[in-house]
């Protein structure tokens, strides 16, 4: 893969994370408010494997304790667990935006 | 190499996508495992790439009905799992018909890998297939025919594919066959001396 190729990618993938994690976020707090643990628990899940491509291990970590939780049905946490992974978001958000402006130039 | 990707994270199916055509092989993308499935069961693929967690039918799900699915060529199944994987998880898996596992995050250099492999087992696969269309097998005794010329043809394949040597020797009815032909012709074999 050449510099310039790799840059585009890097700067593609990080678009597409930004633009599609608050859906699935969104997605999580519709599962929890229709009580539906398999959603929610999927939606963890999807949450996990896309911030695993960027690294981002805080973020990952908490998709997976919801994920774990909403195993056996919607945890009493769930709201809190939500906020959370919202929150690592936030950070790693500001984190992406600063590489893809690199990608960029 | 035509790979059907099943994946309902944009981010993983971009990784995916972007190795796979880089590197030459097309590739069709699901969203999702009943997708998937609609676009297997349309144009089947040698090759799927699947995660487990899915909306409709999951991974697991979707290689069942694959490994179901009537005349269909074998398909190589990878599923995508995360690191923690548990064991029981992954013989679980094993036992729905998975081949192959990636882990997430995506690693392209396993990526490649995995599909080395995968391409090396359809060769094998077709191989098998080959030789079971190629050899004309009694279904009860199971004698090759001896067709005029037959044994070489299929010896020359077996060893072209395979490397296998033959060596000749002569079953026990043809041994009876042959030796009540040669008394018929009034040939006379003494028995070897001890």
């Amino acid at each position: 893969m050449g510099a310039d190729q790799g840059g585009s990618l890097l700067g593609s993938l990080i678009e597409t994370f930004l633009e599609n994690t608050p859906q699935v976020i969104a997605a999580a707090r519709e599962a929890l408010a229709g009580r539906v643990s398999a959603e929610l628990e999927r939606a963890a899940h999807t949450l996990k494997g896309s911030s695993s491509n960027f690294g981002a291990e805080r973020m990952g970590a908490a998709c997976a304790e919801l994920e774990r939780a909403a195993h056996d049905g919607v945890p009493d946490g769930a709201a809190a667990m939500i906020a959370a992974i919202e929150s690592e978001f936030a950070s790693v958000r500001i984190a992406l935006e600063g590489e893809r402006s690199t990608c960029l130039v | 190499m035509k790979i059907l990707i099943a994946e309902d994270d944009p981010v993983s199916v971009k990784v995916l996508q972007f190795t796979l055509e880089h590197y030459g092989h097309a590739v069709v993308v699901a969203a999702s495992g009943s997708e998937a499935w609609e676009k297997f069961d349309a144009e089947p693929v040698r090759v799927i790439v699947s995660d487990w967690m899915m909306p409709g039918l999951d991974g697991l799900q979707l290689c069942q009905k694959v490994r179901e699915r009537p005349k269909t060529e074998y398909t190589y199944f990878i599923l995508l799992t995360a690191i923690h994987t548990g064991r029981e998880n992954l013989r679980h898996a094993m036992n729905a018909g998975v081949d192959d596992f990636l882990t997430k995050p995506l690693d392209r250099e396993a990526i490649l890998m995995r599909l080395r492999v995968a391409e090396r087992i359809l060769e094998f696969t077709k191989q098998i297939r080959l030789l079971k269309e190629l050899i004309p097998i009694c279904m009860y005794c199971k004698k090759v025919r001896d067709d005029s010329d037959y044994w070489d043809q299929v010896e020359s394949y077996i060893h072209v594919h395979t490397g296998s040597n033959f060596s000749h020797g002569i079953c026990p009815t043809c041994f009876d066959q042959q030796m009540s032909n040669l008394s018929r012709a009034g040939v006379t074999i003494a028995p070897a001396a001890d």
